[in-house]
């Protein structure tokens, strides 16, 4: 079978950012010296593992996080905001029929993920939402009166 | 007159200045099509473009999900539009090519033609 039935004709990731895929393979490798035999003791698995993009933003009354998540789904998706840390853990599974025989290229992560970020502010735990739509989670969470901007009143006296 | 209004007609298919990311691609062959898997998160059906020019099939995904709006305190994704160029082979039917996008993952079944499917030919005596 020829192996060059569809083959990439430009590897754009690589034409824009150089720089970009360097830094990450620099990111990859101090970690393996951080944790000299934690990541291979997993057996390869330190090679596959999947840290989402994620954003974090803040506007008058809500600091919103969002993460890449593309083909995760709802049910495999756990969001929780503890000690003023937002952890967001799950799992993106392999497609049924995907085998590894006739897979020729595989670029793609599969298998779990977890991200961690500490909040800059105090936000009212039990008013956080979180929304998954098109491989976006968006979690919303309210800041707590003390850490909103106020507006003082000057008084006359 | 006529080389102006090609060139503006031209310009928008072209966004010189614009840089976009590949997305991770999975390839996979099966018996009768070659289907390709592509990350892009962000984007559904309306932001996506499948474009097939000879044997240069690109796709180009715009995200439709809003980024959220405040002071960015930090930001890891690329916010940038995806794009990516296959060359296809001959062998596939092109005209015969699907799309599907859900949860930010677009499918691209890419069917053999006829010629070049797997088949049992029968003995005869």
């Amino acid at each position: 079978m020829n192996m060059k039935l569809m083959r990439i004709h430009k590897p754009e990731f690589w034409a824009t950012s150089p720089m970009g895929a360097l830094s990450s393979l620099q990111q990859e490798i101090n970690r393996l010296f951080d944790v000299p035999f934690g990541g291979l003791a997993r057996g390869g698995e330190f090679f596959h593992d999947w840290a989402p993009a994620l954003d974090l933003v803040e506007d008058n009354d809500n600091l919103v996080a969002q993460l890449e998540l593309p083909g995760v789904h709802k049910k495999d998706v756990e969001v929780s905001v503890h000690d003023g840390v937002l952890s967001v853990s799950g799992e993106r599974k392999q497609e049924s029929e995907t085998k590894d025989e006739g897979c020729f290229r595989r670029e793609r992560f599969h298998g779990r993920f977890n991200r961690a970020v500490t909040l800059p502010k105090p936000v009212k735990t039990d008013a956080i939402k979180a929304s998954l739509k098109d491989g976006i989670l968006t979690v919303t969470m309210p800041k707590t009166e003390e850490a909103r901007p106020r507006q003082i009143e000057v008084n006359q006296d | 007159m006529n080389t102006l209004t090609k060139e503006t007609t031209q310009s928008p298919e072209r966004p010189v200045e614009q840089r976009f990311i590949a997305p991770p691609v999975d390839i996979r062959e099966e018996p009768e099509a070659f289907i390709l898997v592509a990350d892009m998160p962000g984007v559904d059906k309306r932001g996506i473009t499948v474009r097939l020019d000879g044997t240069d099939l690109t796709v180009t995904g715009e995200r439709t999900v809003d980024y959220p709006a405040g002071e960015e305190l930090h930001r890891e994704s690329a916010r940038r539009s995806y794009r990516r160029t296959f060359e296809i082979a001959p062998e596939i039917d092109s005209a015969r090519i699907s799309a599907r996008v859900a949860d930010g993952v677009l499918t691209l079944v890419l069917p053999k033609a006829e010629a070049v499917k797997p088949r049992t030919i029968a003995v005869t005596d």
